[in-house]
């Protein structure tokens, strides 16, 4: 049965001393059943992590329970979106040079809550590098990629930066240093948007 | 259950003055170890994390609040009382009540084994104030 964690919500704001309990055995499982609809297909998405990302949001809500709007979708969501975002935040934490291909994924797929601004996804704030790589490399395997770009995702993975060896990997050193940029932006960008896609649909 | 989430947010919850984790860790000579401290308040581990996220029971509606607790901990009311009685003392020492301080230092001379003589049981909640 559903918890009616709306109700449950209303106890924490009254104060009510055994509400946070409450509303912590309530939530928890339907909680991580969301993360792992979502994520437990990712590489480095482990049952732990889930957990940890799962306590982490149940505990900044209890700090502000008022920020928590029923007029924009359900708690669990709100909930949810919280989560979501702490866990890519762990990811990104041991994988600082995964940021930008991290930060560049569409993160905001519609869950029927509409985040504010300052609880989303902050590529800024770092995340966890290990598990980051680990989203990269699950999205890498469940994504078709050709032979080179795979070369070209091992290369951003690794951190590189130089046009002149992305294009080496690309067969197109022939060309000139503008006309190497252009194609070595566009085969990153799109390799960022199936990574996004393949996060997004995890 | 699995404890990993509930641990996570009981060392969270540290940081949260508002609930009782940091607090329970004040009733024992172990605060750093989480484990040691619920076994010294004899609660089990899974109820002891429950308890860390509650919040104090209010003075207002100590026994409906405390109720509420033991329900939703799972521990009884014999072993809670006692623990969130000496809690609601300590905290009211923190806020300086001098009824509370006096409380305390009673407490605690009878905790010495000073004053244990007479069998009394001062974890009454009704002497709360």
């Amino acid at each position: 049965m559903q918890a009616d964690f709306q109700a449950l919500h209303q106890q924490i704001l009254e104060g009510r001393p055994a509400a946070p309990a409450v509303l912590f055995q309530a939530c928890r499982k339907p909680l991580l059943k969301l993360l792992n609809d979502k994520f437990g297909m990712l590489p480095g998405s482990s049952a732990d992590l889930h957990e940890d990302a799962a306590a982490d949001a149940f505990m900044q809500y209890l700090k502000a329970p008022e920020k928590y709007d029923a007029t924009r979708g359900a708690w669990i969501t709100y909930l949810f979106q919280i989560a979501r975002s702490r866990l890519l935040r762990l990811a990104e934490r041991e994988n600082r040079h995964l940021v930008a291909l991290a930060g560049s994924v569409e993160l905001d797929a519609d869950m029927g809550y509409s985040v504010p601004a300052d609880e989303r996804f902050d590529p800024q704030n770092g995340l966890d590098q290990s598990d980051a790589s680990n989203l990269v490399d699950r999205a890498r395997e469940s994504t078709e990629f050709t032979q080179v770009e795979r070369r070209v995702l091992d290369l951003m993975k690794k951190g590189e930066r130089s046009t002149k060896v992305f294009a080496q990997a690309l067969a197109i050193a022939h060309l000139g240093a503008d006309d190497q940029r252009v194609e070595v932006k566009r085969v990153k960008d799109r390799i960022k948007k199936r990574i996004g896609r393949s996060m997004g649909d995890a | 259950m699995s404890d990993h989430m509930l641990e996570r947010a009981e060392t969270l919850a540290l940081e949260n003055p508002g609930l009782l984790a940091a607090h329970l860790r004040r009733l024992t000579n172990t605060p750093q170890d989480a484990r040691a401290v619920a076994l010294q308040l004899g609660l089990e581990w899974d109820s002891y994390l429950l308890l860390a996220l509650c919040r104090m029971p209010r003075a207002t509606n100590w026994q409906e609040d405390l109720n509420e607790i033991s329900e939703a901990t799972r521990v009884d009311l014999p072993t809670l009382a006692p623990i969130l009685s000496k809690l609601g003392a300590l905290l009211a020492v923190d806020a300086g009540s001098p009824w509370s301080l006096l409380l305390a230092a009673r407490r605690d001379y009878r905790q010495s084994g000073a004053g244990n003589s007479d069998g009394e049981d001062d974890s009454d909640p009704d002497r709360e104030p």
